[in-house]
């Protein structure tokens, strides 16, 4: 299973980086976003760690639907899916190697999104950005989880690509309240430095948890969401 | 079957509902900082209440759905996510009204109020799939992940907005607790006695999906029969 | 026969859409027989071959089946082509994903020559026309090597040439002992390779031979 999911996310890595724009799409809506934002910000005037956090977030996620919307859609053009159902595996491999394929991307746009936070959001990186790794990988692993997982219901028909949003932004709460938190104790803030340590465990837990949590319920439901025609 | 329980259900209902205003005007003294405004209390806590227990058994149907397949599973989660989401929606609004009279905002970053927007968002989604063209166990598959997954989502969103607020400053402080006993006898007459309403409602629409798919599968048999029909 | 089946439908139920599609289907297939699946449009000769490859559940009943997965092949009208990848890369990773093993170019291109693609082995799939990416198609069954091959009307849009390229693949597989099930788009072009006939009718799925058949109809002449 483990190594078929590997090769799915080879695939797909080879198909996203090599073969086609595809993944630009995403950096490039990111990257806007960013930007736009900065456009609310008076000339000298910083943003709070904060606010600059949810922004980062905000083109993560967005970055993240584009990714698996195109992870998914791939196999579909001439029904590759119906060949990877019939591999002699458990069906999870597939959710296990769009986890995987997903989750390099999404490392890869936010490379590039990091940057831009400095550069157009003027922060500076803070005392605690260890924190803010952490939180960063713990999220990632949570929102490719759930990204995966959803990614196989909306694939295919019209009208099916709004609804991967729509469902998941609202599953992500949780896990974006921590993320932001995290990721802001990990920026420079020049008028409240202040942080609390116990706080701060308490939403590595949270984002732990969720991870914990959709794993698992990937793991039993993907079979329900990728049968079938 | 179902239908034999629809009258003494109506019945029960109009009668429960009768009392509830005698408590909530006669019975119940009025709050004396809000006024009547708080009388809408007695209204939004039993909505909020079973629209959760109607999620709940979304999830719990679209389990079923999941193990054992049986149509009338999904027939069940779909009118409980369905009857939950319209209570939910009733619970917002008049949460979003009583807000504003005892608190001054109509939306403030409240655990509670957080995880019954988010419910709502999610159910909102389910309903979006249950319009969308695909085949009736495709559709009960992805409607029963959904429920399952989003009940699972609750408990993390609670907490998470629990711990989000202490960063903020709180908007306005707890409430006075301490309801009079008039108060609360009333409260809890009317939660109780909404199970009437709402078991009319749900059997009302669990009755109506099930006619809904006798009469599809007639329809799709004679479809089918019609097309060999035409062949030969 | 004394030999084990290949693969056994045990009184299988299926309701599709609401709709029920046959009942209580029972019947066995052996090695080396080649059975061409008819019935008209909707009867569920599709959700037939879905339901051995485990694409879909049964409603009722059990299908047995006597082999390992990876020796199920599965050719569909469908190609499973990734267009932005090369025919070889194509072929590349659907046979390591079957096969678990990685093979070399040359054993790929003898492949492809065999379907006369050798020219396009580095090409992107994507420009293929409809016969070469069903031919790329074939060229992934035969890498498989599967032992129970399901066809879910394979030659749909080919030419005549590659008709002929697959009914010689066909037979390959006759010689190598594998069992076929088969839906056609034209089952009188294909039903001179089959051995016997399932038929859907009325929800009923009957099993027939042909060679008796067409053996008793000789004694007739």
């Amino acid at each position: 299973m483990f190594n078929i999911a590997l090769l799915i996310a080879k695939k797909d890595l080879t198909i996203i980086l090599g073969r086609s724009a595809g993944l630009c799409q995403a950096l490039l809506l990111g990257l806007l976003l960013i930007f736009l934002f900065s456009l609310s910000l008076e000339t000298g005037q910083k943003l709070s760690p904060h606010a600059a956090a949810t922004m980062f977030w905000l083109a993560s996620v967005f970055c993240q639907v584009l990714i698996f919307q195109m992870l998914y859609t791939n196999e579909e053009q001439n029904s590759a899916r119906v060949g990877l159902q019939t591999l002699p595996c458990q069906i999870q491999a597939i959710w296990l190697g769009k986890f995987f394929a997903g989750f390099v991307l999404l490392l890869l746009s936010q490379l590039l999104f990091i940057p831009a936070l400095f550069i157009f959001l003027s922060q500076h990186i803070g005392l605690h950005y260890g924190y803010s790794l952490l939180g960063i990988f713990l999220t990632d692993i949570g929102i490719c989880t759930c990204g995966s997982l959803l990614g196989a219901l909306c694939v295919g028909q019209s009208g099916k690509e709004s609804l991967l949003s729509i469902i998941i932004f609202p599953l992500l709460i949780p896990l974006l309240l921590s993320a932001i938190s995290l990721s802001s104790v990990g920026l420079l803030d020049f008028e409240n430095s202040f942080y609390d340590i116990a706080q701060i465990q308490q939403w590595l837990g949270i984002a732990f948890a969720f991870d914990m949590m959709f794993c698992a319920a990937s793991l039993i439901l993907f079979p329900f969401l990728y049968r079938g025609e | 079957m179902l239908q034999k329980l629809f009258l003494p259900l109506a019945i029960l209902a109009i009668i429960s509902v009768a009392i509830s205003q005698y408590l909530i005007f006669i019975y119940a003294p009025l709050e004396q900082y809000l006024g009547y405004a708080q009388k809408i209390f007695y209204f939004h806590l039993p909505v909020a209440w079973w629209s959760f227990v109607s999620f709940f058994l979304s999830a719990v149907f679209g389990i079923l759905y999941l193990l054992k397949k049986k149509q009338r599973y999904d027939n069940i989660s779909y009118a409980s996510a369905e009857l939950g989401f319209v209570l939910a929606t009733l619970t917002l609004i008049t949460g979003s009204i009583w807000g504003r009279h005892s608190w001054g905002v109509w939306w403030t970053w409240d655990p509670k109020l957080t995880t019954a927007l988010v419910l709502w968002f999610i159910f909102a989604a389910y309903l979006v799939v249950r319009t969308m063209p695909m085949s009736q166990e495709q559709k009960g598959n992805i409607s029963a992940v959904i429920a399952i997954i989003g009940f699972l989502d609750v408990p993390l969103i609670f907490f998470a907005t629990r711990l989000w607020r202490s960063i903020h400053p709180a908007v306005f402080n707890a409430e006075g607790g301490g309801l009079e006993p008039e108060m609360v006898h009333t409260i809890i007459f009317c939660v109780l006695s909404f199970v009437f309403i709402w078991l009319w409602f749900w059997l009302y629409r669990i009755n109506q999906l099930e006619q809904e798919k006798q009469l599809e599968q007639i329809r799709t048999e004679l479809l089918y029969n019609e097309e060999s029909e035409n062949n030969d | 026969m004394n030999q084990e089946p290949v693969l056994k439908f045990d009184k299988v139920t299926k309701t599709f859409d609401l709709r029920l599609l046959y009942k209580n289907v029972t019947f066995s297939v052996y090695k080396n027989q080649t059975l061409l699946i008819t019935g008209k449009n909707g009867t569920g000769k599709t959700t037939l071959l879905k339901m051995i490859a485990g694409l879909m559940p049964t409603s009722n009943g059990l299908i047995h089946v006597n082999i390992e997965k990876n020796k199920i092949g599965y050719l569909g009208h469908q190609t499973f082509i990734y267009p932005h990848l090369s025919a070889i890369e194509n072929l590349r990773f659907w046979t390591q994903a079957f096969r678990g093993i990685c093979i070399s170019d040359d054993e790929i291109l003898e492949i492809l020559k065999k379907v006369r693609l050798e020219k396009f082995s580095h090409d992107h799939a994507g420009i293929f026309s409809r016969g070469m990416a069903q031919r790329l198609n074939i060229a992934r069954i035969l890498l498989q090597d599967p032992q129970l091959l399901l066809f879910d009307e394979p030659s749909t849009g080919l030419d005549k040439e590659s008709k002929l390229l697959f009914h010689n693949v066909v037979q390959e597989f006759q010689g190598k002992n594998a069992a076929i099930l088969w839906v056609s788009h034209a089952p009188q072009e294909d039903s001179f390779l089959a051995s016997h006939e399932i038929h859907i009718e009325d929800k009923q799925v009957t099993l027939t031979s042909l060679q008796e058949k067409t053996n008793g109809e000789q004694t007739h002449v």
